[in-house]
């Protein structure tokens, strides 16, 4: 082949065009990073960044009476808000997340799609319900109930554990108290940035907040809502002071996209109290303290102590290989042994050093497993420490 | 005066980007394949020169200047990205117009036909055929000297000419 078919292979016509936006996001960006007198007189650049509502958002701030500045008006609209939420003490809400159906409700990904939630709160008998096709919760007020529809196998935790169930739907079980919270927010975060405007009787509150975490490993990041930069944006009824709707988005490499989104509260639900007990037709593997400490003399906790994760990653594989139920129930003791079966006689075939991400207080360990069909499959194992016992357990992956 | 000075610096940083932005989009587009990951690493160098609170207008030869520090942006993202499994869910972009399909066709396409070229063979080549620069440039680029630059050319074009005749 001659050398200039060869070169004309390697050019291109294409046009390569880069975002409307980039200007305006590295503009913004530059001028955030000066002081505050230079931002001031730099304001005309964040506008390209902002979407139209928010400019106008600047035009309602100058037009505010003299006095009541942004901050004293927003914690007015969210004390009102809150307000109406003390006096109705059952609420249901339906929510849209960028997730999975099986996941966990604190996983969010930008590019999933939507998946519908409900959220049921009796906040007068302290009780509440959080549901997905694939993922359900309850805490009936003294157990947290956590379950699959689809292939009816649950856990049954202890009380104290709901706020680890619900993640970020932790928000429902007192939203008047989170409503007064964000007000104050943008006076105690200097990074955050707030916009208040009004259209057509619903007034919006929106509020920048950077990403939290150490994302030199960038696996977790955009995971959850608080691993990635958000605005949240709340809308309210200007007649009532009610909460309407409710949103947060990430911001991911310049990209603006919707990650929760809450599209309607009904005040006025009238909810059936057994929508709050726990489903007899689940089989409930138990893993509250009580039966926990119960099950501790007899499973083999010490071979996952004093040890570091890769160490028991590899003892955990060889229960799997094994089919050693005892070191299962310690290392994979989150899962249902019907869970762990399609790993049943798998061996390891490579993983790699462990890593942090973001605000998870372990280890990810990524692995190539071959199962005993011969098929391989890639896994990303979250590994733990502190739940109790010092044993290193799997936390996620599975 | 020293606000005025920083006003100054916006305004210029204002200028280079319109000017520049999508001839660097453009370079990084070619070496990393996605329209995200371009945009950061050329968000990212003229942060970074803005940073280094030089007058942007007394920087030499800026299009050189502009073109190293993106393409060593470049060679640092493939250097993080060799030790970590991309989790399978965000293996590939997804091109959401006829535009960055196009983009990311041509992205393949040119990575195909150079995918068994050494490195440093292969950074000649992008930089001389699909970027359309000289030797001299090239060389400026990649801190090189000239006839290193046309060496690695020209073993480079006949190794293709070696392997795409097969």
């Amino acid at each position: 082949m001659k050398k200039k078919e060869i070169e004309s292979m390697l050019s291109t016509d294409v046009p390569f065009k880069a975002s409307d936006s980039l200007k305006g996001r590295i503009m913004e960006k530059a001028v955030r990073e000066e002081p505050a007198a230079v931002r001031a007189r730099s304001w005309k650049w964040a506008r390209w960044a902002m979407p139209v509502a928010a400019a106008l958002a600047l035009a309602v701030l100058v037009t505010v009476k003299p006095g009541v500045t942004p901050a004293i008006a927003a914690e007015k609209l969210f004390r009102t808000a809150a307000e109406y939420f003390n006096q109705r003490p059952v609420f249901s809400a339906k929510v849209e997340v960028r997730t999975l159906p099986q996941d966990n409700f604190g996983y969010t990904h930008p590019l999933k799609p939507y998946v519908d939630h409900t959220m049921t709160v009796d906040r007068e008998n302290g009780v509440w319900r959080l549901e997905k096709s694939e993922r359900a919760a309850l805490y009936d007020g003294q157990y947290t109930w956590i379950w699959n529809p689809e292939n009816g196998l649950g856990t049954k935790l202890d009380g104290t554990d709901q706020v680890g169930a619900l993640e970020l739907f932790v928000i429902f079980l007192d939203p008047a108290e989170i409503l007064q919270d964000v007000a104050l927010l943008d006076s105690v975060n200097p990074e955050a940035r707030v916009r208040l405007s009004e259209k057509n009787g619903v007034i919006t509150y929106a509020i920048d907040s950077p990403i939290q975490g150490d994302f030199s490993d960038k696996y977790m990041k955009y995971s959850s809502v608080f691993e990635s930069d958000t605005r949240w944006t709340y809308t309210f009824d200007k007649a009532s002071g009610r909460l309407l709707t409710f949103r947060i988005e990430g911001l991911f490499s310049g990209l603006r996209k919707t990650l929760f989104q809450v599209t309607d509260i009904d005040y006025e639900a009238r909810v059936d109290s057994r929508l709050f007990e726990a489903p007899e037709e689940v089989d409930w593997l138990d893993r509250t303290a009580a039966n926990r400490a119960m099950e501790a003399s007899t499973l083999p906790y010490d071979a996952f102590r004093n040890i570091d994760a890769e160490q028991a990653l590899l003892k955990g594989i060889d229960a799997l290989q094994a089919w050693d139920v005892n070191g299962l129930k310690v290392f994979f003791g989150q899962y249902h042994l019907r869970t762990l079966e399609p790993l049943k006689g798998c061996r390891l075939v490579r993983h790699e050093k462990p890593f942090t991400s973001g605000q998870f207080p372990g280890v990810f360990i990524r692995c190539t497993l071959e199962r005993a069909d011969g098929k391989t499959e890639k896994r990303t194992f979250a590994l733990r420490n502190d739940k109790g016992y010092g044993a290193w357990t799997v936390d996620g992956g599975l | 005066m020293q606000e005025e000075t920083k006003q100054n610096r916006l305004q210029e940083l204002e200028a280079l980007v319109a000017r520049e932005q999508d001839r660097l989009f453009r370079f990084a587009y070619l070496r990393v394949g996605s329209r995200a990951d371009a945009e950061d690493i050329v968000q990212e160098v003229f942060l970074k020169l803005y940073r280094s609170e030089e007058r942007l207008r007394r920087v030499r030869q800026m299009e050189h200047y502009l073109l190293r520090a993106v393409n060593n942006a470049c060679r640092d993202f493939h250097r993080k990205r060799q030790y970590h499994l991309i989790p399978l869910d965000e293996a590939g972009p997804l091109p959401e117009s006829e535009e960055d399909k196009l983009m990311h066709e041509t992205y393949l396409r040119i990575g195909k036909v150079m995918e068994n070229l050494p490195e440093e063979q292969a950074e000649v080549v992008r930089l001389k055929c699909t970027d359309g620069l000289k030797f001299r440039e090239i060389a400026s680029i990649l801190d090189i000297p000239v006839a290193t630059a046309k060496s690695r050319y020209r073993y480079a074009i006949a190794h293709l000419q070696q392997t795409i005749k097969k």
